[in-house]
């Protein structure tokens, strides 16, 4: 494992990289907010993974999150696109995209060969994860929090969040069309190429590990990389 | 009290999948057991993810002003508000 840096338009943050350097790279694009963190382990676990088959891969920070220097609160939607054009650019070979849940508001700004997602979810939702969640530790009603939230920095489940990036999010969708795959967990509502037996780490508070649900993920991707690779 | 037992059912699931409890704990939950406060599984995140797993499994919607201490104090009255909400 190694750091990197990538420069977007108001600064530089770091890229956690694993694996060889030529060849394709898989540029992971990570949950959003406290879902980030509780996803990070199962990322790099699938990283580690993808490099032992040979797959280089490239996890950013993107500005306001994990190590960069910006704070939360200064976080815009905008600038997230452009950070992940930014670190597409910078990393060598052809980039395909690994997106769980609101990363994939973002991978259609790498410019990627191809996409996969992990259980995509539309910006509205997550927000309103993030406000009920707010609601119930604070005792606040959701409509006043969401008010709130619309004028005014707002802390919506641990992390600072401008109003425009609020605005965003309700507005964000994963981007339709190009070549695409999406898994969901078994029991998930929504549409998927393939379902995978395992636990939504995401919403846990202590997420543990699940290593057969990173062994299925990291066949999907090898496979699903080998098979875009030789068209 | 057929239809509540199915909701009661899919109840457990939710908890079993979001929270992670183990199958010991999902066994033993009765009408009783304290589930915010007690569980210390169940944060504030986890309360909304429960609550959106609760929506997508039962086709319900679940209103901001529905969302309080009192739904989610013990499994009962978590089974109770999911029945109610199903039957509306």
């Amino acid at each position: 494992m190694r750091i990197d840096r990538y420069a977007w338009r108001g600064g530089h943050e770091n890229i956690v990289r694993m694996g060889p350097d030529r060849g394709p790279t898989l540029l992971m694009l990570s949950p959003l907010f406290e879902e980030a963190n509780r996803t990070r382990r199962f990322l790099v676990e699938v990283m580690r993974g993808l490099a032992e088959t040979g797959l280089g891969s490239a996890l950013p920070d993107l500005p306001g999150t994990g190590d960069s220097l910006v704070p939360t609160v200064a976080a815009r939607f905008d600038d997230w696109q452009d950070a992940v054009g930014q670190c597409a650019v910078a990393l060598t070979g052809d980039v395909f995209t690994v997106a769980v849940r609101g990363g994939a508001l973002l991978d259609h700004a790498a410019g990627a060969v191809a996409r996969w997602r992990l259980s995509p979810e539309t910006g509205a939702r997550l927000l309103r994860d993030m406000i009920r969640s707010t609601a119930v530790s604070s005792g606040a009603s959701v409509g006043d929090i969401e008010g709130r939230a619309s004028c005014e920095p707002t802390m919506l489940a641990g992390n600072q969040l401008d109003p425009s990036m609020v605005a965003k999010l309700d507005q964000a969708v994963p981007h339709a069309g190009g070549p695409l795959r999406t898994l969901r967990l078994t029991g998930d509502n929504g549409s998927a190429d393939a379902f995978l037996d395992g636990a939504p780490l995401w919403r846990r508070a202590e997420p543990g590990e699940d290593p057969a649900l990173t062994s299925a993920v990291v066949d999907d991707i090898a496979c699903w990389v080998k098979q875009c690779v030789a068209r | 009290m057929d239809e509540r037992n199915r909701i009661e059912t899919i109840v457990r699931g939710v908890l079993r999948d979001v929270l992670g409890l183990s199958p010991a704990q999902i066994a033993g939950l009765n009408d009783d057991s304290g589930l915010f406060g007690s569980l210390p599984e169940l944060d504030s995140m986890a309360v909304a993810g429960l609550l959106t797993e609760l929506e997508d499994r039962l086709d319900i919607i679940i209103d901001g002003d529905d969302v309080d201490g009192d739904m989610l104090a013990t499994f009962g009255a978590l089974t109770d508000f999911a029945t109610a909400k199903v039957a509306a």
